[in-house]
């Protein structure tokens, strides 16, 4: 399976990335490669396979329902580049 | 002419009513300060790791039951892609490929009889953070306090065909949800959010239409008003020889039609895949077991008990629950002092219109079955008269006092002392002969008179039909 060019600029947009040119070409032909080699990976008969949908063996981690003030807002509200009467501020977003 | 039927299924997204957010141990309060209630784990910070709060799973199996689904007893996160500023990590975590209940009911009354609303799904994921469009400064501001509060969405199958049915299906809902303490359900609050896929027809056939979603609706009015109005709208394109097309539309309520947000063409790949970060959930038996021996009594099965068990009218039954701190206050003073009738006449009158002029809710009331039942009992022995119970009942529900004290310190007790009331009545007597003497003529309207006057020397604490008997002994 080939990666289109629209496909790999949609992706490229969906994920933010802005490339240049010749970055374009070489994830291009990166991401068809890996494809490839997935490609050849789905020769092996799976059938009988468990799906793997989580690495780890751990099942039920939780943690129980208790509010505690962390009090690390001041240093949170001081990470973002623009902080304005208690909100963060991002360019005007319309739907 | 072609007659057309509404096809509806809804999203109902609930706000689940835990201390702390799904993720992360900020407090889930409503009406904070902006940002109060964030952590690095719910703003999305690089490497937070967020771990599960075992009560959302609770709630989401208990919603699962209560809504008659299969548990899915293997079922885990996945993560939502999209890039948005309401959530700062970029995705979300939800549950796609295993939600943790499926394939459920709910039966509700109407007019026509019971209707049955399959349910398709519901799973658990979290909610994103507030944003407020500052058009003077050409900004957009954002609030993260609601950003990893717990939601459940409960999916519908197409099975509404009106906005009665509609109503009658979300008032079942946040009557079980409330029931259950999962939800508050307050919609104004936006702890129960709505989106309606809707779809028109012609009345026989068995497709399903083009639908279009309407996103986001978060009152009843609206959402009767958005249904009528986006149903219309398909049916005249149709009529018209037009097509419905797959999009999603917000309903402007002010201007009362929906206007289009963006087509299928436009819609977001969301690149779900399993998420990792949250370990997968294994439900034991013994845990739906529990849960399902802990779902309380519904409303519907309480309206049928109450009257029953209290003898009192269905209508009766139907507003004292109506929440279950009302119907729990009612049957827990009738337990203490049998007289279900005044317990449901104060609650019902008195209690209703308390609320409303107080702008509470039943969870707000002070008052206890104790201090009820004490109040029900001094009403019942002829202690108090029903004015001042009136008021005294007003001041237990917005202030928590006992009766008893209360009427001692205020001296609200009624008289029933016979020689102190004698003497006071043939006081009254001589001071209005004129009443006595146009009575003894058959005027009965002078009679209240002086009723009236016995009552008033005594401050109104007379009980009012020993102050009638002695008068018209003495006269």
């Amino acid at each position: 399976m080939k990666i289109t060019k629209e496909r790999f600029n949609n992706i490229a947009d969906m994920v933010k990335l802005s490339l240049i040119k010749e970055e374009e070409t070489k994830l291009n032909k990166d991401l068809n490669q890996l494809l490839d080699f997935i490609e050849t990976m789905n020769e092996i008969d799976t059938d009988d396979v468990v799906p793997m949908d989580y690495v780890h063996s751990l099942r039920n981690v939780y943690r129980e329902d208790i509010a505690t003030d962390l009090s690390t807002k001041e240093e949170e509200h001081a990470n973002a580049p623009d902080f304005m009467d208690g909100y963060y501020v991002v360019p005007r977003i319309l739907e | 002419m072609k007659r057309y039927e509404t096809v509806i299924g809804l999203e109902v997204h609930v706000e689940l009513s835990t201390d702390s957010k799904i993720f992360c141990d900020c407090s889930t309060r409503f009406g904070e300060k902006p940002n109060a209630n964030t952590c690095p784990i719910c703003m999305g910070m690089p490497g937070a790791l967020p771990i599960l709060n075992k009560k959302v799973v609770d709630y989401a199996i208990s919603t699962g039951l209560a809504l008659n689904c299969t548990i899915v007893k293997n079922c885990m996160f996945d993560r939502k892609n999209y890039f948005y500023p309401d959530l700062p990590k970029a995705y979300q975590i939800s549950q796609l490929y295993f939600p943790i209940a499926r394939q459920g009911r709910v039966t509700f009354n109407t007019r026509d009889g019971n209707k049955s609303i399959g349910i398709h799904e519901l799973h658990i994921e979290e909610d994103a953070g507030k944003l407020l469009h500052d058009s003077d400064k050409k900004v957009t501001l954002v609030d993260y306090n609601r950003s990893g509060v717990p939601l459940i969405e409960i999916v519908s199958e197409p099975d509404m065909r009106s906005a009665d049915e509609v109503v009658a299906y979300l008032d079942k809902l946040s009557s079980m949800l409330s029931y259950m303490g999962v939800s508050d359900c307050k919609m104004q609050e936006g702890s129960m959010r709505v989106d309606i896929n809707i779809s028109v027809r012609e009345l026989g056939d068995t497709r399903l239409g083009s639908r279009t979603e309407i996103k986001n609706m978060n009152s009843f009015k609206a959402i009767r008003r958005a249904i009528e109005g986006e149903s219309k709208r398909q049916i005249d394109i149709l009529i018209d020889g037009g097509q419905i097309l797959d999009e999603t539309r917000r309903w402007d309520d002010d201007k009362n039609k929906s206007i289009r947000m963006r087509s299928k063409e436009e819609a977001q790949d969301y690149r779900y895949f399993p998420e990792q970060d949250i370990a997968p959930i294994e439900i034991p038996n013994e845990w739906i077991h529990k849960l399902h021996r802990l779902l309380p009594e519904f409303r519907d099965e309480k309206i049928i008990r109450f009257q029953k068990d209290y003898g009192i009218s269905e209508y009766d039954a139907r507003v004292l629950t109506s929440s279950k701190e009302i119907a729990d206050l009612f049957e827990d003073t009738s337990k203490l002092y049998n007289l279900p009738r005044e317990v449901s006449n104060l609650l019902m009158v008195e209690g209703m219109r308390i609320l409303k002029d107080n702008y509470l809710d039943p969870e707000d009331l002070r008052l206890t079955p104790e201090s009820l039942s004490k109040l029900i009992g001094m009403i019942d022995r002829g202690e108090i008269n029903r004015t001042k119970a009136k008021a005294v009942f007003e001041e237990m529900c917005l202030k928590g006092v006992d009766p008893e004290d209360y009427m001692k310190r205020y001296g609200l007790e009624i008289i029933n002392d016979d020689k102190k009331l004698r003497l006071v009545a043939l006081k009254v007597l001589e001071d209005n002969p004129q009443s006595v003497s146009d009575y003894k003529k058959g005027k009965t309207k002078a009679f209240g008179n002086l009723v009236g006057q016995t009552m008033k020397a005594m401050n109104g604490k007379a009980d009012p039909s020993l102050v009638n008997t002695i008068l018209k002994e003495l006269i």
